[in-house]
């Protein structure tokens, strides 16, 4: 935006005085102060910091997978549980002894509660939840217009079906040995 | 466009008139009755009755506020709570659940429809919950730039998802069930302003914010949230005009009428949890001020001189400003922290060290993974799909939507009650996942049997798309029949009637809470003092209208320790500290032969621990171990 005609007309007469322009009254106080004021910068530079995180201009049409990526796989790290893990501090496998030996067996899904698990348990069923995500960013490229050859789109299709719907499979199978009169 | 003798589906943008605005109207009625009936199922199986213990409370207050008007109200000092203290009530709680309450009351019955305030308690969260799903469609559209099959999803996937329902059930008459219809108010708004800069919807948004700070203490999440997005925006180089007009506008005028609640009161400028918003608010006056400067300085005068002199007048004015509140600080010995609650929420393992009693209400627990699949089923999938769909093509509002999810599904996973904010944010950005790969498929099918135009150049294939469409309204179907059936296994219990099978299937129902506290009210003196441990002190109060001890608020954890001192002791100990409280009757729930879970011998644990940890001369209480029958 063009600055105002007034401010364009006094820029170019300071241009034009230059040394010629009128000292401030006091000069010498003045430029006194503007020396303690820049005596650090004598010893110390000013950062020429660059700090952007890059998620587009404006006018930009897309972007590059990464920040995509990081962002799934703290969602990944997240919905497995790990605040739980970090605070309860669960076993990685739960124990149970065999009735008839006497032996110790290791459970993989603590069962009974909702909302308790342990390390393993939580890996594995994060692991399907963010199969499923995954599966819907496949039916997205799948469709996008970068995509042009028609045997990657139906593959990146059928796969990211599968990935759906094995998924949900595995949720419930996971969440019916938790709770075994899910959706029953 | 390429108008076709049939068209299945009606094309979005078509001039003349259409079925379309007939089309939504029916879907958003469908919506807001799909949302009511599965939070009536508490109601159809048991009664119209109020669920578990803060709602009594809520329940009690506004009967109050019924009966003695809202001055009274505001300046209530209850006498019968606490028993030798007695509770400021009007000056700590939120009083907008009730304000609503009431204004229903006296609407209803000014029409002689003389309904009693328990129905009007009862009910409130449902018809809220309903007008979410709405506020839901518009956030959709709004969120994807007038995408109104975003909004159409959105709408359809929050009014039934588990999570919002858990705390919206018919009977759960407490502040989540207004609050989180004003949450989305206020994210509305708030897109909206930052997407047209006008004036009157950060004021809209304002007003929304302050109708959340009456209801609900999550308010500082909104109040962290938004400072985090301008700053998200602000790094990434996304800073506009409308932008600093509606943070400015919303921090400004919505910490004013934060303000004017009691319970909040000079927080909002003093304590810790607003100091993101308050370092916000001065950031971006600074980088709106530098990019107006540098608007107006012609491109040929940006010398790097400028640039180098601007960079130093900026640090030594920061620098400045950090020694004089440095300064300011040490001279008033003022330094403000974050309270117990929400410190814990950044710093998980806090609770469990310092504040037992926050860490011992199950409410407060962190998620586990079942709970995440529990209450959002595919939302965990559509999540990630609206994430990728959102930094594919990132506009302001989308990149809020991000911030908003992740955020919520961290503070989701350190505290399980948070699911709550969660849920609805969630649906939101999976609407947007799935409404993409919705209108690409039908996109193929309406190319095939005529209609609008083509988007692509290959051959529409649309026995794939008509597969995947078959799919996702399975997914869908899948999805509502998951929620109702949580809705109706886990979400309607009331708590203070219960149910069990017995062993030839038919079921029992206890009533054994509800019949104590009549017993109370009516074989004990009106002024008998009753003591019990602090989970059932607003039942007390409200069904048997007697004066407790301790109560659910738990805002005296001295006091509480008194009376977990009084119940781990021997009784030779323990009748002195009954003397010293004046209590008269001692109420105790015991399971015993039905193996209740959650009865006082298995909460013993937890009445140790608080009594060790204020009195730590009490040694016997140490060794505890968990009883089993």
């Amino acid at each position: 935006m063009p600055p105002p005609k007034a401010l364009q007309k006094q820029l170019q007469e300071q241009k034009k005085g230059g040394d010629a322009a009128e000292q401030p009254h006091g000069g010498g106080a003045l430029r006194g102060l503007g020396s303690v004021l820049c005596a650090p910068f004598g010893v110390l530079r000013c950062p020429n910091m660059k700090l952007r995180i890059s998620l587009g201009t404006s006018d930009s049409s897309g972007l590059s997978f990464s920040p995509f990526l990081l962002l799934f796989a703290l969602y990944f790290l997240i919905i497995s549980g790990a605040v739980y893990v970090v605070i309860n501090q669960p076993p990685s496998m739960g124990t149970d002894r065999d009735p008839k030996t006497g032996g110790l067996r290791h459970v993989a899904f603590m069962g009974g509660r909702i909302n308790g698990q342990y390390i393993m348990e939580g890996l594995s069923a994060g692991l399907a939840m963010a199969l499923g995500g995954a599966g819907f960013v496949m039916l997205d490229r799948a469709n996008d217009k970068h995509v042009t050859i028609v045997n990657n789109r139906m593959m990146l299709t059928i796969s990211g079906m599968i990935s759906i719907l094995s998924s949900l499979g595995l949720c419930q199978l996971f969440v019916r040995i938790k709770i075994p009169n899910y959706l029953l | 466009g390429r108008g076709g003798a049939m068209s299945f589906v009606t094309p979005e943008k078509r001039e003349g008139r259409t079925a379309e605005p007939a089309l939504r109207f029916i879907i958003l009625s469908l919506c807001y009755i799909l949302a009511l009936l599965p939070r009536l199922i508490a109601v159809a199986r048991y009664e119209s009755v109020i669920h578990e213990f803060d709602p009594y409370f809520n329940y009690r207050s506004t009967q109050y506020l019924v009966d003695e008007g809202f001055s009274n109200f505001r300046n209530w000092f209850d006498e019968r709570s606490w028993y030798p203290l007695g509770r400021i009530v009007g000056g700590t709680i939120y009083p907008g659940l009730m304000a609503v309450s009431a204004t229903f009351f006296w609407v209803l019955n000014a029409i002689n429809l003389n309904v009693k305030v328990v129905d009007v308690c009862v009910y409130l969260s449902p018809v809220f919950a309903a007008n979410t799903t709405l506020v839901a469609y518009y956030l959709g559209k709004e969120v994807s730039g007038g995408g109104r099959g975003v909004g159409l999803v959105a709408s359809f996937l929050v009014s039934v998802v588990p999570g919002y329902v858990q705390r919206s059930v018919a009977g759960s008459y407490d502040n989540e069930g207004i609050a989180i219809f004003a949450l989305m108010l206020t994210f509305y708004w708030f897109i909206r302003s930052v997407n047209t800069g006008s004036l009157s919807h950060c004021a809209a948004s304002c007003l929304s914010y302050a109708g959340l700070v009456s209801t609900w203490g999550g308010h500082i999440y909104v109040m962290n949230l938004i400072p985090l997005y301008v700053l998200v925006l602000l790094l990434a180089g996304r800073y506009s005009e409308r932008l600093w007009i509606a943070f400015s506008t919303f921090y400004v005028i919505g910490t004013l009428l934060s303000m004017q609640i009691t319970f909040v009161g000079f927080l909002a400028v003093s304590a810790a949890e607003y100091i993101l918003a308050m370092a916000t608010f001065v950031i971006l006056q600074a980088y709106a001020a530098s990019w107006f400067v540098k608007q107006h300085i012609p491109a040929s005068h940006q010398t790097p001189e400028l640039l180098t002199s601007a960079k130093r007048i900026l640090a030594l004015s920061a620098g400045a400003i950090a020694f004089s509140i440095f300064l300011l600080s040490i001279a008033t010995g003022y330094r403000p922290l974050w309270t117990g609650r929400f410190w814990a929420l950044l710093d998980p393992t806090y609770a469990a060290r310092v504040l037992p009693l926050i860490a011992s209400v199950s409410e407060h627990q962190p998620a586990a993974w079942t709970s995440f699949f529990f209450d959002l089923h595919i939302l965990v999938f559509l999540i990630p799909a609206g994430m990728y769909r959102c930094l594919q093509s990132p506009t302001d509002a989308n990149i809020f939507l991000v911030v908003l999810v992740m955020s919520s599904v961290y503070f989701a996973s350190v505290m399980v009650r948070l699911i709550v904010v969660l849920a609805p944010c969630a649906c939101i950005l999976g609407a947007v996942g799935l409404s993409h790969s919705l209108r690409v498929y039908t996109a193929q099918l309406r190319g095939v049997w005529g209609g609008a135009r083509r988007h692509q150049e290959i051959s529409s294939q649309w026995e794939v798309a008509a597969l995947m469409l078959i799919v996702f309204a399975g997914m869908l179907a899948l999805y509502v029949f998951h929620s109702v059936w949580v809705t109706s296994e886990a979400y309607s219990s009331p708590s203070i009637v219960l149910a069990a099978k017995s062993a030839d299937g038919s079921s029992i129902i206890f009533d054994d809470y509800r019949e104590a506290y009549s017993w109370l009210r009516h074989n004990t003196p009106p002024d008998a003092k009753v003591m019990s441990w602090w989970d059932y002190g607003y039942q007390v109060s409200a069904i048997a209208n007697r004066t407790t001890i301790i109560d659910n608020n738990t805002w005296n954890n001295t006091h509480i320790a008194t009376v977990a001192l009084a119940f781990a002791s021997a009784e030779a100990q323990a009748i002195k500290v009954l003397e010293m409280l004046s209590v008269d009757y001692v109420m105790v729930v015991f399971g015993g032969l039905t193996g209740m879970a959650s009865d006082d011998m298995n909460k013993f644990r937890w009445m140790a621990r608080v009594a060790e940890g204020v009195f730590d001369g009490n040694k016997t209480v140490a060794g505890i171990r968990p009883i089993v029958y």
